[in-house]
């Protein structure tokens, strides 16, 4: 097992490669750039000390995603963190009209933005978001039913169609 | 906003060039793996294995000289977890059930409202038992349990699927961290025998609660109410006090069925014990509770 669970330069080629999808989750799940880039140090920390399977691809990537959101997770219950976040959920786009859409996916409950982006961006299915969230796929396909009548409500009250 | 719409945007949403050089650099300064695996060895040593294997020889050898089963005696064999061997009058630590709170148990629902649903916690099977003209061995759970076994086992057979839980985990596969840090979909069984010399493949028994959890954890669930995500958990409240009355409300058993090479079978049941851990061992990702066993009289 130990000449199975790979070296530190694996360790960190997965970081790299993994490092805009543990962002982006981690963006969405705390609404600050600053806070996600916490986050992406601290999952990078975590693949080192526990013994991930890093030569397992189709293990390490959900992995990864599932300790992002629990990190996110800790981060949003620290009473000190919610003292000292504005607000105002802040993010520097690289487009700058697009914080529209940044605005509508923030509206949504975060488990229905996690739900959302795994299942439209990494295409994943219903059953594998369940195992990665540890939820029901019944649950999982509530979220994602309601996800896309919540943000069909906030996009008509804004102007933008939605299909 | 379309699909493609979200995804053209979330492909812009990228991880700035210097918070991954600082995240790289943090692992390199956090130390290598070799030294954190260093670390642990303390704890888990090629010696140290080696070292349990030789008792564990030496219990077996004693068992075989103190068990005269050979020739012309009655058919017998002991129970043994780890080095130590199983009697009807004492409790023997089997290890720790892991209680993740992000596992089938305490979860939050499409409100994000904590509720309580089947908790289902494992560990990993150490039992294994000794014994002379033993062709093979059956592990059957009784009670609220069953077992995940390593896709990759051999000399398993007359598995007996687990089907009690169907409609609560409908997946045929769960996802399992297992032996060693192995990491696994497992199919789940209520019963399987295995070879004699196959016994202890990466097996995991996983122990589940009733369905109707809410009396038990209300008061966790109400502190949970109080985010406005609702992800948080109270601090001040005993998790490990919570899963303790979950899982010693019930009873679990193993009845171990050894058949030998004339054909005859011997019965053994191992009752299982759950019980606090003695040392603080709440993390962010769940907490333990031991579990003990002895040979039922």
């Amino acid at each position: 097992m130990e000449k199975q669970l790979g070296t530190k330069g694996q360790a960190e080629k997965i970081i790299r490669k993994y490092s805009d999808m543990i962002f982006r989750i981690a963006c969405q799940n705390t609404g600050s750039m600053h806070d996600a880039e916490d986050i992406l140090q601290e999952v990078a920390l975590i693949l080192l000390q526990k013994d991930a399977p890093l030569y397992d691809e189709a293990y390490i990537k959900p992995w990864l995603i599932r300790v992002t959101i629990n990190k996110c997770r800790n981060l949003s219950k620290s009473a000190w963190r919610r003292k000292t976040v504005p607000l105002e959920n802040y993010i520097h786009l690289k487009n700058p009209e697009d914080k529209g859409i940044w605005d509508d996916i923030m509206e949504l409950p975060v488990n229905y933005r996690n739900a959302v982006y795994l299942f439209y961006y990494e295409g994943y299915s219903i059953e594998e978001i369940g195992r990665i969230m540890h939820k029901k796929p019944a649950t999982i396909g509530s979220w994602l039913y309601r996800a896309r009548k919540k943000l069909k409500s906030i996009i008509s009250e804004g102007g933008i169609s939605y299909e | 906003m379309n699909e493609k719409r979200y995804n053209e945007f979330m492909s812009t949403v990228t991880a700035p060039d210097s918070a991954v050089e600082k995240a790289v650099e943090g692992m390199y300064n956090s130390g290598t793996i070799a030294t954190i695996r260093k670390y642990k060895s303390k704890h888990r040593s090629y010696f140290g294995v080696a070292a349990t294997a030789a008792v564990l020889c030496l219990v077996i050898l004693l068992g075989v000289m103190c068990y005269p089963f050979g020739a012309g005696a009655d058919n017998s064999f002991v129970i043994s977890a780890g080095a130590a061997e199983l009697n009807t009058y004492e409790l023997t630590k089997l290890g720790e059930l892991k209680c993740e709170f992000n596992s089938l148990g305490l979860g939050f629902d499409e409100e994000n409202q904590a509720n309580c649903i089947t908790m289902c916690e494992w560990l990993d099977f150490p039992i294994t038992c000794a014994g002379e003209d033993i062709d093979t061995i059956t592990y059957k759970v009784q009670g609220k349990g069953f077992f995940t076994i390593s896709e990759t086992a051999t000399n398993i057979s007359d598995k007996v699927p687990f089907e009690s839980l169907s409609e609560i985990m409908p997946y045929d596969k769960i996802h399992l961290s297992g032996i060693n840090g192995a990491h696994y979909y497992g199919e789940k069984f209520s019963s399987f025998t295995a070879d004699y010399l196959y016994q202890n493949q990466g097996v995991l028994l996983c122990l589940y609660t009733n369905e109707d959890n809410g009396k038990y954890c209300q008061k966790y669930n109400d502190s949970a109410f109080d985010t406005d995500d609702g992800v948080a958990r109270g601090k001040d409240l005993d998790y490990q006090e919570m899963y303790y009355d979950l899982f010693s409300s019930d009873d679990y058993s193993i009845e171990i069925t050894a058949r030998f090479e004339d054909g005859t079978t011997l019965t053994k049941t191992v009752d299982l014990v759950i019980e606090k851990s003695e040392e603080e061992n709440y993390s962010e990702q769940g907490t333990t509770l031991t579990i003990s066993a002895k040979l039922a009289e």
